[in-house]
């Protein structure tokens, strides 16, 4: 018996230069579709989890070089949530995982260790899943956490479709200069 | 919804899913399948992927004259991985191994056939 659709409601924080927080306010966010992104495409922000999401933000802004940070926040909410946070989602990850491999050995017999990235089995898992927005532990390297680490440091919330984001709740909760 | 759940209605989803749908959902998420592989997935590659593709073949300068370079190709919108990897594609008749993997781009397809 399926429950009912419970929808989940997160605050994400994303930080930006000033002229992107300003087009963001202006246009809503972009989708990353590169193929280094760390749980696929969708929008990324930090969220409450491991350590403070707001400095991670700022962190996050300051590494890629802005001159003059914002910080946003936004809510977002879903009814399909994907949270390895968790051991359910753990639990769900694997559980998917182990069914992918299984169909590439059946599905593609002459292809061996060719899975080029990780971003697909997360891009796949999403799809068959239908989620909407994935949370997930992470270790990120920043100004202050310069070792290489598979301890995770922070937590990242990934969101597969703007329609998830309620830009109407967006807020510049800091602005500052470098 | 819970997780669970969604787990329980993907298996149920891809039960009912055929081999050429299931490939094409890797390949439409960037799994990058061996030659012989790809084509198992010929008509998905050519009714979605090439559909739009320009594309000008030469024979590589190379002394292994089995190959085939790919100049001046392009994609539709459908492949954003694409547009990433211009490049030398292989026969399918020749295994991608360790020992050539250099020699071989992201993306293979049977030229031969």
């Amino acid at each position: 018996m399926l429950k009912g659709n419970e929808i989940k409601i997160y605050i994400g924080y994303h930080g930006t230069s000033r002229e992107s927080a300003a087009l963001i306010q202006k246009s809503n966010f972009n989708r990353s579709i590169n193929r280094s992104e760390w749980l696929g495409s969708g929008v990324y922000f930090f969220t409450d989890g491991i350590k403070n999401p707001r400095d991670h933000a700022y962190e996050w802004a300051k590494c890629r070089d802005c001159k003059q940070i914002s910080i946003i926040s936004v809510l977002v909410s879903g009814t399909k949530v994907l949270d390895t946070t968790n051991q359910e989602g753990i639990d769900a990850y694997n559980e998917m995982r182990d069914l992918i491999l299984e169909q590439e050995k059946e599905w593609f017999p002459n292809t061996k260790n060719r899975w080029e990235d990780n971003t697909t089995m997360w891009e796949l898992i999403a799809d068959y899943l239908k989620i909407e927005i994935i949370i997930h532990n992470l270790y990120i390297k920043n100004s202050i956490a310069k070792l290489n680490s598979n301890v995770p440091n922070t937590t990242v919330m990934c969101v597969k479709n703007n329609d998830n984001i309620d830009i109407g709740s967006l807020e510049i909760e800091f602005i500052g200069v470098i | 919804m819970n997780i669970k759940d969604l787990v329980i209605q993907a298996k149920e989803r891809i039960s009912a899913m055929s081999g050429d749908e299931i490939r094409a959902k890797f390949i439409q998420h960037g799994y990058v399948p061996s030659a012989l592989d790809m084509n198992l997935c010929r008509s998905f590659y050519e009714k979605e992927k090439y559909s739009n593709i320009n594309l000008s073949l030469e024979v590589s300068s190379s002394n292994k004259s089995n190959y085939l370079a790919i100049k001046n190709f392009s994609f539709n919108e459908k492949n954003k991985l694409g547009t990433e990897c211009p490049g030398t594609f292989y026969p399918a008749n020749i295994a991608c191994n360790d020992a050539n993997f250099n020699l071989c781009t992201k993306y293979e397809m049977d030229l031969a056939a």
